[in-house]
């Protein structure tokens, strides 16, 4: 579905991302971990055509992504950013169906059809009540849904997302989380998403990509990957990795005090 | 909780055009019958004598032209204010102070100083003006990289204005006197030298209007960030680029015919975004309706107000809007 092979991108004279390469199938859960400045967000800025490629080649279905003009490209993939600007000055509603923009006419107006798709993506990640409200009024979490469900409306194939759990409580995450699995599920979405919980990411991911210093460490089923020498040498610090409940769920925590010294 | 969804946009289109062109329409109305011949509506239905086709002649000739004119300048300005806001993301960028009317206005005055057509010459060496300016103003405030902070874009064009009114005056002061005063005049603001056969150039004006109608839901995305507008499906460089052309060439013009009047592209999106909320599939035909009414209004108080003869239209712009815009700000401050 989405491949990248070789994949360099600089900002500046800086090489943040150097040579890496995966491939993402149709239907994969795919998320991207690894400690802060290791090129999670620019990886992902590659993947959206959002950042230009110093070396290497992004490709989607088979085509260069380069190919693709951008309303093309955002017919087909969809991407939940990190922040929105905080003066924005519309409503859910009106955010929700600006997601339609790449299936929209010249004069840009939405028909019923698109108001039926922004009321069912306001269903799916539950914010059918908050219609009215303007950006500014909402919760982390509220905001969140919100986004994911614009991004809903652009009926994407793929959906990129950076770090989309942080700041919300534990409950919100899952929550969001649970979105994205139900999508996966019985839409067929592919879910490629940057994160730092790296719990979230072993409950929920088929695979893994883990950056160190902007270079692929390792890719694989997290119980394959997510080692606690793995980890430990990624990001730095002691880690306890276990399974636990009735389930076996994996987890990794963080232990205190403990910072290795070879970072 | 508020859980009434907002009025679609058929629905606000609906309500704000008809009521603007009817706001319109009553100004240009009272504009036609209004004037120094004391000729008025009721002399057109009762002629005596020759009364009728004088009457005729001043409102449709003389009148009728200056009211057009006051239109499409009106509506330009509150359009390029409301397209400028929106790429620059500032809420207080407008032709005037962004220097993009003052560079215009330095490549008429040479132009017409070197003695270029004012058909073609002179518009044509008032675009490149006002580009060159719009042009350094956002390089200036570091635009280039497609980041605008609010403060150094104004300190750029409070820059590009003070260049650009040093070259004026420069170039006012090599010029013959009897020139001189009517270019001073010309540079308040002033819709007075119009004539009835230069209509048609304001004719070229129409489809910059279409074309930013097209143009506005990008401009809805692009309040988003550029990035964000480009994942949306926006060709970000394409429309920021053809929109800034489109804006300078259309301020170009109507500063051939006006001059320099201010503060219209910067109260008239203002005022409308508060009644109308922020789309811009409201607002560029909102603008274009309203910014002409406005102007009109303000032409009319302008040819009236004194005994005699009358002054130019940036004064009364600029003494209606200066203050209603220091009440917004205020306003906007206190909640």
């Amino acid at each position: 579905m989405l491949e990248a092979r070789a994949v360099s991108i600089a900002l500046g004279s800086a090489e943040i991302v150097k040579k890496i390469s995966f491939r993402v199938a149709a239907g994969e859960f795919f998320v991207i971990i690894g400690p802060n400045g290791s090129g999670k967000t620019t990886l992902l800025k590659g993947l959206s055509a959002t950042a230009p490629l110093a070396a290497g080649e992004t490709r989607l279905k088979g085509r260069p992504l380069a190919s693709f003009s951008r309303r093309e490209l955002a017919r087909t993939i969809a991407v939940v950013p990190q922040q929105m600007p905080q003066d924005f000055p519309f409503t859910v509603t009106e955010t929700v169906l600006m997601g339609r923009s790449p299936h929209l006419g010249l004069l840009g107006i939405e028909t019923g059809k698109d108001h039926g798709i922004a009321a069912r993506a306001m269903d799916t990640t539950g914010v059918s009540h908050l219609g009215g409200r303007r950006l500014a009024e909402l919760s982390g979490g509220e905001l969140q849904r919100t986004v994911i469900a614009r991004a809903l409306c652009q009926e994407p194939e793929i959906i990129l997302l950076d770090e989309p759990t942080a700041s919300l409580d534990p409950a919100h995450q899952t929550r969001i989380m649970d979105i994205l699995a139900k999508l996966r599920h019985e839409q067929g979405m592919t879910v490629i998403m940057v994160s730092h919980d790296l719990n979230l990411a072993a409950m929920y991911a088929d695979r893994v990509l883990v950056l160190e210093k902007g270079r692929a460490r390792a890719c694989g089923a997290p119980s394959e990957v997510m080692t606690a020498e793995l980890l430990e040498q990624v990001y730095g610090c002691r880690m306890l990795v276990e399974r636990v409940g009735e389930s076996g769920l994996l987890t990794a925590i963080p232990l205190p005090g403990q910072h290795l010294s070879a970072r | 909780m508020t859980t009434a969804r907002p009025a679609s946009i058929i629905m606000r289109l609906a309500v704000a055009v008809p009521v603007l062109a009817a706001l319109l329409v009553i100004a240009a109305v009272a504009a036609m019958t209004t004037g120094s011949s004391g000729v008025t509506l009721a002399d057109l239905f009762h002629p005596a004598g020759n009364g009728g086709e004088l009457a005729a002649t001043i409102i449709w000739k003389i009148r009728f032209p200056r009211v057009a004119l006051a239109a499409t300048v009106g509506a330009t300005l509150a359009t390029s204010g409301l397209v400028l806001q929106a790429l620059l993301r500032n809420p207080l960028a407008e032709p005037y102070i962004l220097g993009v009317s003052g560079g215009a206005a330095i490549g008429a005055i040479s132009a017409s100083i070197i003695g270029l057509s004012p058909f073609f010459g002179v518009p044509l060496s008032a675009f490149a003006g006002s580009m060159a300016t719009l042009v350094l103003v956002i390089i200036l405030s570091g635009g280039a990289a497609g980041r605008f902070s609010r403060e150094s874009l104004l300190l750029g064009g409070v820059m590009v204005n003070a260049l650009c009114s040093a070259v004026i005056m420069f170039l006012i002061s090599i010029t013959k006197s009897s020139q001189a005063h009517r270019i001073l005049f010309w540079l308040m603001g002033d819709l007075s030298m119009f004539t009835a056969d230069r209509m048609a150039l304001l004719a070229v004006i129409l489809p910059c209007f279409v074309f930013i109608m097209i143009m506005a839901r990008p401009m809805n995305l692009l309040l988003l960030g550029r990035e964000s507008a480009a994942l949306l499906g926006v060709n970000v460089p394409r429309v920021f680029h053809s929109l800034l052309a489109v804006t300078s060439f259309m301020v170009s013009l109507v500063v051939c015919q006006s001059g320099l009047i201010g503060f219209c592209g910067l109260v008239i999106p203002h005022i409308l975004r508060r009644i109308l909320g922020p789309d811009h599939r409201v607002l560029v035909p909102a603008c274009l309706l309203g910014g002409g009414a406005f102007l009109v209004v303000c032409d009319l108080i302008s040819r009236t107000l004194p005994e005699h003869g009358e002054m130019p239209v940036g004064v009364i712009t600029a003494m209606i809007g200066a203050p209603l815009f220091i009440f917004l700000l205020w306003r906007e401050k206190k909640c």
